[in-house]
């Protein structure tokens, strides 16, 4: 179990007894929820992971093969649930990690009690049949690139110069304050197993009672990818919030926690 | 206070940085002409009408909203970003961008401020590291590719090396055989020879017609004997491959039989009592040629190593142990001092015997066709008293 924890920098506090699972969305880690947390970490329990390849967690358990689809991420989630004992939690994913939650779900329906999904869609890229998720095939491999001129020196740059300097340590503090450092062939492996996938028929299987929670601007995943996901999952609903960007629990923390607490109570 | 010539407004446009002011949902609110320039629009496009990802490809979006931005909230900063900037008239402009989050009063309000530069001189350098880059990276993994074939052809000579490594220890281990061979040859053909003298003396003293003629018919048998041991040396090497691992079923009172009958004209000299006991085990599977010649060297040094003060009595006996048979040759002959022949006891060219007869060819070849069979041999022994000498048979080779 330890190393479970370990792999998956694997962070449990709180009072209460019922669990908030949190669960970061692609090119961030943990430290997005730093604004959400304080409002419930008196009357839950709340569990906060790295995905393998982001954030702290650990990097040498990162397979191109495992994590070459969103299974890889939902196996690990059911196995950090499983090994803790959880049953009955509240799953709350952003952005990839929502559909992430929705194959955990549909593949162990009992550790689940909601499913909470901020910014989910369930594909991005745009297709013939009408479904409108926001990009096309060429709009993904200009963000790889994006990827490749802001990671320019970053694999030589960090982790080498840290284990050098040990006589140094406010290098290595540097690393642990940093946010969202991830390994760019692991950002990069991430963006495409992300951005290209397409989980669109796994929505009507999930049985788990749903919130959908969507910004009204949303660039990543409109409103109408929101309204997607809520028609195609029985037990569900969708809350609009008034605010811009993928990230209300950054850019707008009050109404995403009001959201929240009014749907967990 | 400002210098007197200069106007903060016309320093704040002219700045070499782009520069905007956004609220915190995104909007933008407040941008200088450098920021103009750099993007090609009025400024009354822009300020309250558009937002920093109206001026970025769809792909760059994605980095923003799951990147930058999410950084920026959580973390109040962030910097050196690389963005392209579409220009209005569809140009793309690479630039750096710095952000800043500055909170006002209570924590709901507050705006983001940015500068951006411009890059792209320092964009085409950076392409060229890109693509430096990523030949290295090519390369080095040529590289790794070359270190694994290396490291193949490195485990291939080594498993050369091994199987020479192996067929060395064969062909030492044919050498010894053959070295064995000749010993056997000089070593089991001495004894039964000095038998025929011995046999031969006798029937030149003998008088008696009845005595000469049981003689020459025993004379006769020794002969067939060494006739049978010649045969089977021979053949041995005819089979060529490892022959004494040619094994069959031997039965250890007919073998006996055959060497009292190449050993008569001792027995007869020395008037030695031999007796056996084959009853719990009366069979074994084994070389023949190396239990005769083991069998052999072990009565012919009991009846040698005989005490003058008795008549020998020698003593076969084997004994069935679960996964061993044991072959034990007991004897009152003279016995060893263990202590000081321990080490050597087996040992080639080695005595411990003042005897004249002595040749140590016996014990070492002897143990050396045991051990080469997987067995051993040991002896316990009291000086005037005796000696047990003990042969270890595997069942299971």
């Amino acid at each position: 179990m330890d190393n479970i924890i370990f792999r998956n920098n694997v962070k449990i506090f709180g009072e209460g007894e019922e669990v908030l699972l949190f669960v970061h969305g692609y090119g961030c880690d943990q430290s997005m929820w730093r604004f959400i947390t304080p409002s419930f970490e008196k009357n839950y329990k709340l569990i906060l992971l790295d995905l393998v390849g982001s954030g702290k967690s650990d990097e040498s358990k990162y397979s191109f093969k495992k994590y070459d689809s969103l299974e890889g991420y939902s196996d690990d989630i059911i196995e950090i649930c499983e090994s803790l004992d959880l049953h009955n939690i509240n799953f709350i994913g952003h952005s990839v990690s929502a559909m992430i939650g929705v194959l955990a779900s549909i593949k162990k329906p009992s550790i689940f009690k909601n499913l909470i999904l901020i910014g989910p869609s369930p594909c991005y890229i745009n297709d013939d049949t009408g479904y409108e998720g926001g990009f096309s095939r060429k709009d993904i491999d200009e963000l790889v690139e994006t990827l490749d001129t802001n990671y320019l020196g970053w694999s030589s740059a960090m982790a080498p110069i840290i284990m050098d300097n040990p006589d140094r340590p406010e290098l290595a503090e540097e690393l642990e304050q940093s946010f969202c450092q991830n390994n760019p062939d692991i950002a990069k492996h991430f963006a495409k197993v992300t951005f290209l996938g397409d989980n669109r028929n796994d929505l009507k299987n999930v049985t788990v009672k749903t919130l959908v929670l969507q910004s009204s601007v949303d660039a990543i995943a409109g409103i109408n990818v929101g309204e997607y996901v809520q028609e195609n999952i029985v037990n569900s609903e969708l809350v609009i919030l008034d605010t811009i960007g993928h990230c209300p629990h950054l850019s707008a923390p009050k109404e995403t926690i009001f959201a929240l607490k009014t749907y967990l109570n | 206070m400002f210098h007197p010539n200069l106007n903060y407004k016309e320093l704040y446009n002219t700045s070499p940085c782009g520069y905007f002011c956004a609220t915190l949902k995104g909007e933008i609110i407040e941008c200088n002409n450098r920021f103009l320039e750099f993007t090609g629009y009025e400024q009354e496009e822009i300020l309250e009408k558009k937002r920093f990802s109206d001026f970025l490809p769809a792909g760059s979006i994605i980095f923003l909203e799951t990147h930058f931005l999410p950084i920026l909230y959580a973390q109040g900063f962030i910097e050196e970003i690389n963005f392209d900037l579409v220009k209005k008239d569809k140009s793309k402009l690479p630039v750096l961008v710095n952000s800043v989050i500055i909170k006002k009063g209570n924590d709901e309000e507050g705006f983001i401020q940015s500068t951006v530069f411009n890059i792209s001189q320092r964009k085409n350098y950076e392409k060229e590291l890109l693509l430096a880059k990523e030949k290295a990276d090519n390369l080095s993994s040529e590289l790794l590719k070359s270190n694994q074939e290396l490291k193949d052809s490195t485990k291939l000579v080594l498993e050369q090396k091994s199987d020479l490594e192996r067929l060395n220890k064969y062909l030492k281990n044919k050498n010894s055989q053959l070295s064995d061979f000749a010993h056997i040859i000089s070593h089991n053909l001495r004894s039964p020879v000095f038998n025929l003298h011995c046999l031969l003396g006798f029937y030149e003293e003998s008088t008696d017609t009845d005595d000469k003629k049981m003689l020459i018919d025993t004379i006769k048998d020794v002969a067939d004997q060494m006739d049978e041991t010649l045969n089977e040396l021979i053949d041995s090497l005819k089979i060529q491959k490892e022959f004494y691992v040619s094994k069959e079923t031997l039965i250890f009172e007919d073998i006996l039989q055959k060497i009292l009958i190449m050993l008569s004209g001792d027995i007869k000299k020395t008037n030695a009592i031999i007796t056996f006991d084959f009853t719990q085990v009366e069979k074994i599977t084994y070389s023949k040629v190396y239990l005769k010649s083991a069998m052999l060297n072990l009565l012919s040094n009991a009846i040698k190593y005989r005490s003058p003060k008795r008549i020998p009595e020698i003593h076969f006996q084997t004994i069935d142990k679960t996964d061993e048979i044991i072959l034990a040759v007991t004897d009152n002959g003279l016995g060893i001092d263990i202590n000081k022949h321990r080490n050597n006891l087996f040992g080639f060219n080695k005595t411990f015997h003042n005897h004249p007869d002595s040749k140590g060819v016996g014990l070492y070849m002897t143990r050396v066709q045991i051990e080469a069979m997987g067995g051993a041999i040991s002896v316990n022994s009291q000086v005037d008293k005796g000696s047990v000498f003990e042969i270890v048979f595997q069942k299971n080779l």
